[in-house]
């Protein structure tokens, strides 16, 4: 009695067994193939062998080649698996048509890697022999005419004089245009491999497949007798040269039989199906393996597809994904260019403050009126930088609003990575800081036992979805904001523009109504602002009082910080040659203030 | 995702590798608790069916069908005698402690079988009635006519397999049940068993596995 049979199953796992039955069938399909390389062994002379042999050994190395050009192609497709199916029907294809399995595989791999599968390059490689075997032209040309076709590029189709030109394939569908050359030329391949000319061809194919298999059984079994491979080819053609004699003879009886099988071959209909039956002398072995490769194929078919449904979704989510980092990099690159506009912009304000406070100090003041010119001019450097500081702020307020939307995703994931590790800290810490949810009820055992842990993993859960509702809730102004919801990032250029221009326009009390974040208390800023307007007034009163403007010859821009003082006093710089800019006329003065500096010259001024 | 599948009554897990292979990955902790939390759940059929297992198998008059040690072969008629002895002495020896022990959880039973198109079922989790002795008393009379399929008979009493068919019926009655021990257990506990060890699949430790892994 079998003990192990007495028991009651809980839980059962499956496995595939599809593919396991295919590489044993394969292999089985190589025995055959491989005794009957040692049939063919036994019909021949010695001489004929080691011709074989020789040809053989290449025909391997070939085949080799090709398996490897085939995998190649099929591991990048993810569809290293299918290359035992896919080398089936290459095989059988070479076999139906008379075409080299090398010319199948080159067609092949150029299809798939346009199609980026292997059901559509199936379909792709069936029209490719039809057409190439209607028109005459060669299967490399067709199936790179088509391959382009399905890349959208119809010029090498028109080429191929199949009755399309670039008219009458602009803006057409390319599985329309497939279907419609299914439908015409379908049919063409197997008319053609049914000549004389065609079954001899697929004859040569047999043979060089039998040559293949016992190739690789020459080569295999010389390899287990000690003989290194890369000394095996040339120890077979020295011995094929030394039997030259006998070589000879049997190349005239390899001749006479051709002959004789050509003869054969026009006399009888079902020639071909009746020699290879009787070479490979197994009839019964082979039907069985082809009924048994013929399921397995379906199975693996199956894979197939699963497989390249798969690949699809991976390729469309690699694109979005790229796509969306190129259009973040762009709003990036936006955002800094708007930035050291304005940077720039303030820079130059100060420049030229910079030029008027020289042009100033130059006049031969007292040092009482020099301190209180410098001392004017750096609360005005300072009230600058502090603009720009004040930009910063706010800027750096609404940067945060968009970090708060990416650290949302971020503590989300991380909490979720925490829970695997068991981490109670790291959770605690994570939501603690992000939502305020108690840590209470992350407080877990998890390493108690089983059913604590269970339940504890099912406390993690629903309080991961707990803390996903709040983070979701306290986003949610966010998503409802029109110009966030549309583009975080031109929001925040926008923002920063229209906060500069009511800057400029009305002063401090201009950025009062950010219509972004209301609820972001901006008072200390403005309270910081207003303090350093209201120094740099005091400042500039008590410098206008002691220096009367007149004297100065400066007028200072006042509108910049809005006070609505719009008195003061116009310099008129006359300079010889043309202006174009503020920025030609402020590079203009300073040339002519370093002038002054270098000669010790005075700076006249005309009112 | 629950999954109503089942074969044979148990649940059916396509990528129960997999599922092991992400909890490995994500920590081998978890893989083993995942173990324990299936061990756990299963653990009532197993505790139930020791508790039918009974002290002595004896008939009615009290003589052992099977008995309580196994036998030495060394009285003069069996000392020589070596085509009658049984192939294994427990065979047919009655210890509860060992008939309970063998009752056991195991991940790897040897049994397969074809499912589906092109899948085979393995088990992943069952609960095992593993010694001789424990699985003929469990089985013996239950089977269909098709399925008594008679071993060789070393006895020298040559109806011994009748024998022993029409006392055991007798002396422990099946009363349409499966088996004695296990599947008496299985009848009583088992539905509540295999919705434990779905919860613990489904419900709970693949929903995790998937959250964290960001398929919900």
């Amino acid at each position: 009695m079998a003990t192990a049979d007495v028991g009651v199953d809980l839980v059962t796992r499956l496995k595939d067994k599809g593919f396991k039955d295919l590489e044993k069938s394969s292999k089985k399909q190589d025995k055959v193939l491989g005794a009957l390389g040692k049939r063919l062994a036994a019909a021949f002379s010695i001489a004929a062998v080691v011709n074989f042999g020789k040809a053989s050994v290449k025909a391997f190395q070939e085949s080799q080649k090709e398996a490897n050009r085939l995998r190649t192609q099929l591991d990048s497709l993810n569809l290293g698996f299918a290359q035992p199916f896919l080398t089936d029907f290459i095989q059988k294809t070479q076999l139906a048509t008379g075409i080299s399995g090398g010319v199948l595989t080159d067609a092949f791999n150029t299809l798939s890697q346009a199609t980026n599968d292997v059901t559509t390059a199936q379909r792709l490689l069936a029209v490719s022999l039809d057409i190439s075997a209607a028109t005459g032209r060669d299967l490399s040309t067709v199936t790179t005419a088509l391959q382009r076709g399905f890349a959208g590029q119809t010029t090498a189709l028109t080429r191929l004089k199949i009755g399309f030109t670039t008219a009458n394939l602009k803006g057409r569908d390319f599985d329309d245009v497939l279907t419609e050359l299914e439908t015409k030329f379908t049919g063409s391949s197997a008319r053609a491999a049914d000549t004389l000319e065609g079954k001899l061809a697929r004859l040569t194919q047999a043979v060089d497949e039998a040559k293949e298999a016992f190739g690789e059984g020459l080569v295999k079994g010389l390899d287990d007798s000690g003989v290194a491979v890369e000394d095996l080819q040339k120890d077979v053609i020295n011995l094929g040269e030394a039997l030259g004699l006998l070589a000879g003879k049997t190349t005239g009886f390899i001749a006479s039989v051709n002959k004789d099988v050509q003869k054969y071959f026009e006399e009888s209909d079902r020639a071909i199906a009746k020699f290879v039956r009787n070479i490979a002398g197994n009839i019964t072995e082979i039907t069985r393996l082809e009924e048994e490769r013929g399921r397995a194929a379906l199975r693996a078919r199956g894979q197939i597809f699963k497989t390249e449904k798969e690949n699809a979704k991976e390729r469309a989510a690699e694109e979005a994904r790229r796509a969306k980092e190129e259009k973040a990099a762009a709003a990036e690159k936006a955002r800094k260019a708007k930035r050291e506009a304005l940077e720039n912009k303030a820079r130059f304000k100060v420049d030229a403050d910079l030029i008027n406070l020289s042009a100033a100090l130059r006049r031969g003041l007292n040092d009482k009126d020099k301190a209180a010119a410098i001392e004017a001019f750096n609360l005005k450097k300072s009230g600058y930088e502090n603009d720009i500081n004040a930009i910063k702020t706010l800027e750096n307020t609404q940067r945060g609003y968009y970090n708060f939307l990416l650290d949302g995703e971020k503590v989300i994931t991380e909490a979720r990575v925490a829970t695997t590790t068991k981490s109670i800290a790291e959770i605690d810490k994570l939501v603690t800081a992000a939502k305020g949810v108690s840590s209470q009820e992350f407080k877990l055992k998890i390493n108690t036992n089983v059913p604590e842990l269970v339940l504890d993993l099912a406390k993690i859960e629903a309080a991961l979805q707990r803390y996903q509702v709040q983070v979701d809730a306290a986003l949610a102004p966010l998503y409802t904001d029109p110009i966030f919801s549309k583009n975080i990032v031109e929001g925040l250029s926008i923002s920063e523009k229209q906060l500069i221009d009511r800057f400029m326009a009305s002063g401090a009390q201009g950025i009062l109504q950010n219509p972004f974040r209301p609820d972001v208390d901006l008072n200390p800023i403005i309270a910081q602002i207003q303090q350093r307007e209201t120094t740099y007034t005091a400042a500039r009163g008590a410098y206008k009082a002691i220096t009367p403007p007149e004297e100065l010859g400066l007028t200072a821009n006042t509108s910049f910080m809005g006070t609505g003082d719009t008195g003061g006093t116009v310099v008129n710089v006359n300079i010889n040659g043309s202006l174009i800019s503020q920025n030609d006329l402020v590079a203009a003065v300073t040339d002519a203030v370093y002038a002054t500096q270098r000669t010790g010259n005075s700076l006249i001024i005309e009112q | 995702m629950a999954r109503k599948r089942t074969f044979r009554g148990s649940v059916v897990v396509d990528d129960f590798d997999k599922l092991v292979k992400e909890l490995k990955k994500l920590d081998p902790q978890l893989k083993k608790d995942f173990s324990k939390a299936l061990n756990a759940a299963a653990t009532p059929l197993r505790n139930t069916a020791r508790n039918f297992v009974p002290a002595d198998v004896t008939n009615g008059s009290g003589v052992p069908i099977f008995r309580p040690n196994p036998p030495t072969y060394t009285s003069p008629s069996w000392i020589n005698d070596t085509e009658h002895r049984s192939r294994d002495p427990l065979r047919w020896t009655w210890q509860p402690g060992e008939i309970k022990a063998g009752i056991k959880i195991t991940r790897s039973r040897k049994n397969k079988a074809p499912f589906g198109y092109n899948k085979t079922a393995y088990s992943a989790l069952a609960v095992v009635n593993s010694k001789p002795a424990g699985a003929i008393y469990e089985l013996a009379g239950a089977g269909r006519r098709s399925s008594r399929k008679r071993t060789k008979s070393v006895s020298r009493n040559p109806n011994a397999q009748n024998d022993f068919q029409e006392m055991i019926v007798r002396v422990a009655p099946l009363n349409g049940l499966k088996g004695r021990m296990l599947f008496k257990a299985e009848a009583q506990v088992g539905d509540k068993v295999r919705q434990e060890v779905e919860k613990v699949i489904n419900e709970r430790l693949r929903k995790f596995v998937r959250a964290v892994n960001g398929n919900r």
